[in-house]
C-alpha cells in the first residue's frame, strides 16, 4: 500500500525533525491512516489552550488529500461547530501529492493563529471578528479556556 | 491429537440462517482453502442479530473446545456487549422433507424478541405461529428453531431454578415460559414427524465487551486413542475463557450438530464469525471403522501441515501494525531509489522538468487524477504543464543504478522490480529425471544427459536409473565402432537385467583412455561432470533408439559453450554478423566426417565427436593454425562464404595465387583450401572474436 509507506516515511521525518512537533502527533497503532495531532497556537486568543485534530488519510494518499477535523471545540471563524475546517491546500482541487503532512499542519496552525474572515465557515464569528474584535477576543479566550485541551509542557 | 472438526477433511457442513455478505459466506468457515477459511463469515451489512451458525458433523463428536472469534469491534467498543451462545444437538440433520436448517429470519428475530424484550412480543409470536399453521400446510417450520426454543426454555427454567440470570425478574420468566409453551404447542401440532430429540441444548454462553475471541472448553474432556496426546493448541492473545456446561451425557459427549448463536450486540461492527474452530474427537459410541476412517482423514489432512490454530492463523492478519514492520527494511534502500511521492521502489523512473524523478506509475496516477479536474498533464511538484520541450523523460541512469542495486543486494524481492526473476531459475536436482528425458527422446540424435556423478557411479546411476535404466558412457563413437558399441550395450543390458542389482557402465575401451585423460577416473572421489547417454526405453524401444541416436557425445563444457553460442546467435540474428561463426549452421550440418580430414580431428581432439566441427571452425583452413579466442596469435581472421576461416597471412597468399592462369580466370576469387569452393573477394568477411 503506497499510502502506508509514504505515511510511515512522513512520520519518521516528523519524529526525527522536531521534538516539539513529535510530541503532538499520535498515530493509531492499528491504522496508520489515522493520525491525531495537537495544535498549539501561539497567537491570542488561542494561546491559552491546545486543540486536538483528527487527520484521516485516504487509502489513495498521496493522490488524494487527507481530511482534517477538529476534535476540540474552537471559537474560530474558519472552523465550524462540527470541527470541519476549510483549508485550501487540502481541498481536492488544490491538493498536490508532494504536500507533506507537516506542511498541512503548518498551514492549519497559521489559519488558527490568523483567522481569515473573508472565507468564513461561521459567518457570525467572522462578522464579530471584523466588526468587534475585542468582543471576539474575549469570547474566544473564554471558549478556549473552557473547551481547549491542556497545552503540553515542553 | 484432538481434531479440529472445521478442517475440510471431516466433511463438516455449515449453515447460517441469514443472508451472508458477498465473499464472506458461512461456508468459508469450513472451506478447504485456508485463505478462504481465514476470511471468515460475515452477515450482509443491513442484517441485524440474531444470527445462528449451525455446524453439522458427519459423525458423533465428543467436544473438547469451541473457539469462536468475532469481527473486531467498531465504534461501539466498550459501550455494548456481544453475546455468544453455543448449543448442541445429538441428532443429525433430519432428511430434507423436514429441513432443520431452513430457519426463517422471522423465526430467529422472534426468538430474540422473546428472549430479550420479554413478554411484549408474545402476541406477535402467537400470530406468527397461527399464520404458519394456516398458510403453510407444507410447513417449513424448523425443528432447529423449535429446538432452540426448547433449549431456551430449559435454560430459563434452569435459571429460574438456580440463579436468575442477570437479575431478570421472575415475572418475565413466567411470561417467557408461557410464550414458549405456545410455541411448543404449535410446533408439536405441526411436527408429528419430528423427532422430539431434535433438541439443541445450550452448553455455553458468554458476553464479550472488549474481546473478540472466546474459548469454550469442556472441563470433562479426556482424549482417547486413537487420538491421544496433546490438547488442542491454545490460541495466543487475549481470549475469554469459558467452560462448556454439561447438559446431559449427550450434550457434550455425542454431538451431531453444534450451533453458535449471536443473539444480539454489535450494532456498529460487522456481524458474523471471523473464525470458528471446534475441537473434539469421535464420540465413544462411534463405530470403530468410522474412527479408523477419521484417523486416516486426520493423517491425510496433516501431511500438508494444517493451519496451526484458528487464532494463530487469524492473529497473523489481525494485528496490522505492519506498516511499521514494512518500513524496517527501508532504511537500507537508498533514498534516491524511492519515489518521493509514494516512497515505493521505482521501477521506471521518469525525470520531471522540476528535476525530480518519480516512478511512471505515480505519474500516471497523478495525471489521471489531474485529468478529472480538467487539467493538462503537469509536473506534480510545480504544477507547470508539460510541453514538447519540457516533459518527463525516462531516467536511464537512475534506472541502471536501481537495477544494479537490486541485483547486487538481492533486494529485488518486490514483484515487478526486475523482469524475469525467480521464475525458472530453480536448480534442478538431476537432469536425469524421467520426464525430461522422455521429452527429449523425440529429439532423436544426441540424447545426451549430463550427470553429476558422485563418488560412486553405481549408486548414483542406480538411484536415477530406478532399476530400469542402462547408463552408457559413450564417447566418440564412430561408425565402425557402432556395432561393437551396440553389442556392448546389449551385453550390459542383459547383465543388468540378469543380476538386477547393479548398474553396469558400458565404457568403450578404445575411448577410455581419451576419456580418462580429460576427466578424472570415475572411481576418484571428486564429483565429476561427465556426459552420459542414458537409455530409458524398455527393451522393445531400444532398437529404434540405438539406431536413431547419433553416437555423439561431448563434454559438459563443450555443450555449455555451444549452447551459449547458440543463445548469442539467436540474440544477434538479424544484425550484421560479427560472431565468429554461424553456430547453428555448423550444428545443423550432418556429421562432418566428409568435410574434415579425419586425421586432423583425431590428432587434435580425439575426445569429442563434436570437437571436429568446432576445431574446424577455430583453425585456419590453410595453415591449421589455431584461431580461437584463446590462441596467442593475434592474427586477423577472415571467413569465406563457405564458412571456413583463413588467417590473414594465408588469405594474402591466396589472393595472389602462384598460378597466374588461375588468377586471370578468377581474379577476385579466393578458393577455400578445405572445400575448394571459390569465394568472391567481396564476400570475405573479417571475423571478430
Amino acid at each position: 500500500m503506497a499510502a502506508s509507506k509514504r505515511l510511515q516515511r512522513e512520520l519518521e521525518e516528523i519524529l526525527n525533525s522536531d521534538a516539539k512537533n513529535a510530541q503532538n502527533v499520535q498515530v493509531d497503532d492499528t491504522n496508520i491512516l489515522n493520525w491525531q495531532w495537537l495544535i498549539v497556537p501561539e497567537n491570542p486568543p488561542y494561546d491559552k489552550g491546545a486543540f486536538r485534530i483528527d487527520i484521516l488519510f485516504p487509502v489513495e494518499y498521496p493522490f488524494k488529500p487527507p481530511k482534517i477535523t477538529f476534535k476540540t471545540k474552537i471559537y474560530h471563524p474558519n472552523i465550524d461547530e462540527k470541527g470541519q475546517v476549510c483549508l485550501p491546500i487540502i481541498t481536492s482541487e488544490n491538493w498536490k501529492p508532494a504536500t507533506k503532512t507537516h506542511q498541512v499542519i503548518q498551514s492549519l496552525t497559521d489559519l488558527v493563529n490568523n483567522p481569515q474572515p473573508e472565507h468564513p465557515l461561521r459567518a457570525d464569528l467572522a462578522e464579530e471578528y471584523v466588526k468587534d474584535r475585542k468582543k471576539f477576543l474575549k469570547n474566544a479566550d473564554e471558549f478556549t479556556r473552557k473547551h481547549g485541551e491542556k497545552r503540553p509542557i515542553y | 491429537m484432538v481434531i479440529n472438526l472445521c478442517l475440510p477433511h471431516f466433511m463438516t457442513t455449515v449453515h447460517c440462517d441469514k443472508l451472508c455478505a458477498d465473499g464472506y459466506d458461512v461456508t468459508n468457515l469450513v472451506s478447504a482453502d485456508p485463505a478462504v477459511r481465514r476470511r471468515g463469515f460475515k452477515l450482509e451489512y443491513f442484517l441485524r442479530p440474531p444470527v445462528q451458525v449451525t455446524l453439522n458433523f458427519g459423525f458423533q463428536v465428543e467436544l473438547c473446545r469451541v473457539d469462536v472469534e468475532l469481527w473486531p469491534w467498531g465504534m461501539d467498543l466498550g459501550q455494548a456487549c456481544k453475546r455468544v451462545e453455543v448449543s448442541t444437538c445429538p441428532d443429525p440433520v433430519p432428511p430434507p422433507s423436514a429441513p432443520s436448517q431452513g430457519q426463517t429470519q422471522k423465526g430467529s428475530s422472534q426468538k430474540a424478541g422473546v428472549r430479550h424484550s420479554g413478554a411484549d412480543q408474545t402476541p406477535a409470536t402467537q400470530q406468527q405461529g397461527d399464520r404458519r399453521t394456516t398458510s403453510h400446510p407444507s410447513h417449513r417450520y424448523s425443528c432447529g428453531r423449535l429446538a432452540e426454543e426448547w433449549s431456551e426454555q430449559a435454560l430459563d427454567e434452569c435459571q429460574e431454578r438456580s440463579r436468575p440470570y442477570r437479575g431478570s425478574a421472575s415475572s418475565t420468566a413466567t411470561h417467557k415460559r408461557q410464550d414458549h409453551h405456545h410455541h411448543q404447542h404449535h410446533t408439536n401440532n405441526h411436527h408429528h414427524l419430528h423427532p422430539p430429540e431434535q433438541d439443541f441444548k445450550m452448553v455455553g454462553r458468554t458476553e464479550l465487551r472488549e474481546e473478540t475471541r472466546v474459548c469454550f472448553s469442556n472441563p470433562g474432556f479426556r482424549a482417547r486413542p486413537p487420538f491421544p496426546s496433546p490438547a488442542p493448541p491454545a490460541g495466543p492473545g487475549p481470549c475469554l475463557r469459558e467452560e462448556l456446561w454439561s447438559r446431559g451425557l449427550l450434550s457434550l459427549g455425542a454431538v451431531r450438530q453444534l450451533r453458535v448463536t449471536l443473539p444480539f450486540g454489535g450494532s456498529a461492527s460487522a456481524l458474523g464469525l471471523k473464525g470458528l474452530a471446534v475441537w473434539g474427537q469421535p464420540a465413544r459410541c462411534c463405530p470403530a471403522a468410522e474412527v479408523e476412517r477419521l484417523r486416516g482423514a486426520q493423517e491425510a489432512g496433516e501431511r500438508p501441515p494444517p493451519r496451526p490454530t484458528l487464532f494463530a492463523a487469524s492473529s497473523d492478519e489481525t494485528p496490522p501494525p505492519l506498516p511499521l514492520a514494512a518500513t524496517c527494511s527501508s532504511p537500507s534502500l537508498p533514498e534516491e531509489f524511492l519515489d518521493p511521492l509514494t516512497q515505493e521502489f521505482m521501477t521506471l523512473p521518469l525525470l520531471l522538468p522540476s528535476g525530480v524523478s518519480v516512478d511512471h506509475t505515480t505519474l500516471e496516477e497523478f495525471q489521471k487524477r489531474e485529468a478529472t479536474w480538467g487539467r493538462p498533464p503537469n509536473d506534480p511538484f510545480t504544477g507547470v504543464p508539460f510541453t514538447a520541450t519540457s516533459k518527463p523523460l525516462p531516467n536511464p541512469h537512475l534506472k541502471g543504478r536501481i537495477d544494479r542495486f537490486l541485483l547486487q543486494t538481492g533486494a529485488a524481492s518486490r514483484e515487478g522490480a526486475l523482469g524475469r526473476q525467480g521464475e525458472g531459475v530453480e536448480p534442478q536436482a538431476s537432469r536425469l529425471l524421467p520426464a525430461q528425458v522422455d521429452g527429449k527422446s523425440h529429439d532423436g540424435p544426441g540424447r545426451e544427459e549430463t550427470l553429476d556423478l558422485g563418488t560412486d557411479n553405481s549408486i548414483d546411476a542406480g538411484r536415477h536409473g530406478n532399476g530400469k535404466r542402462l547408463l552408457q558412457i559413450t564417447d566418440n563413437v564412430s561408425d565402425e565402432g557402432k556395432a561393437e558399441h551396440e553389442k556392448d550395450a546389449l551385453n550390459a543390458q542383459t547383465k543388468w537385467s540378469s543380476d538386477g542389482a547393479c548398474v553396469s557402465l558400458a565404457v568403450r575401451k578404445d575411448n577410455h583412455m581419451a576419456f580418462s585423460d580429460k576427466l578424472p577416473a570415475p572411481s576418484s572421489s571428486s564429483p565429476l561432470n561427465m556426459s552420459v547417454r542414458s537409455e530409458l526405453e524398455p527393451k522393445p524401444k531400444r532398437k529404434r533408439t540405438d539406431s536413431n541416436s547419433t553416437p555423439s557425445s561431448c563434454s559438459h563444457e563443450e555443450r555449455l559453450s555451444s549452447s551459449l553460442d547458440e543463445a548469442l546467435l539467436t540474440v544477434l540474428q538479424g544484425r550484421p554478423s560479427f560472431a565468429s561463426k554461424p553456430t547453428t549452421h555448423t550444428l545443423q550440418r550432418p556429421h562432418p566426417a566428409d568435410e574434415v580430414p579425419p586425421d586432423s580431428s583425431k590428432h587434435t581432439h580425439g575426445t569429442a565427436t563434436a570437437a571436429p566441427v568446432l576445431t574446424d571452425e577455430k583453425q585456419c583452413s590453410a595453415c591449421s593454425g589455431s584461431l580461437s579466442l584463446y590462441s596467442s596469435s593475434s592474427l586477423a581472421v577472415y571467413r569465406l562464404s563457405c564458412g571456413h576461416l583463413l588467417c590473414r597471412t594465408c588469405l594474402q597468399g591466396r589472393c595472389r595465387p602462384p598460378n597466374p592462369a588461375n588468377a586471370s580466370a578468377n581474379p577476385s576469387m579466393v578458393s577455400c583450401p578445405t572445400c575448394r569452393r571459390p569465394t568472391p573477394s567481396g564476400e570475405i568477411t573479417r571475423v571478430h572474436h
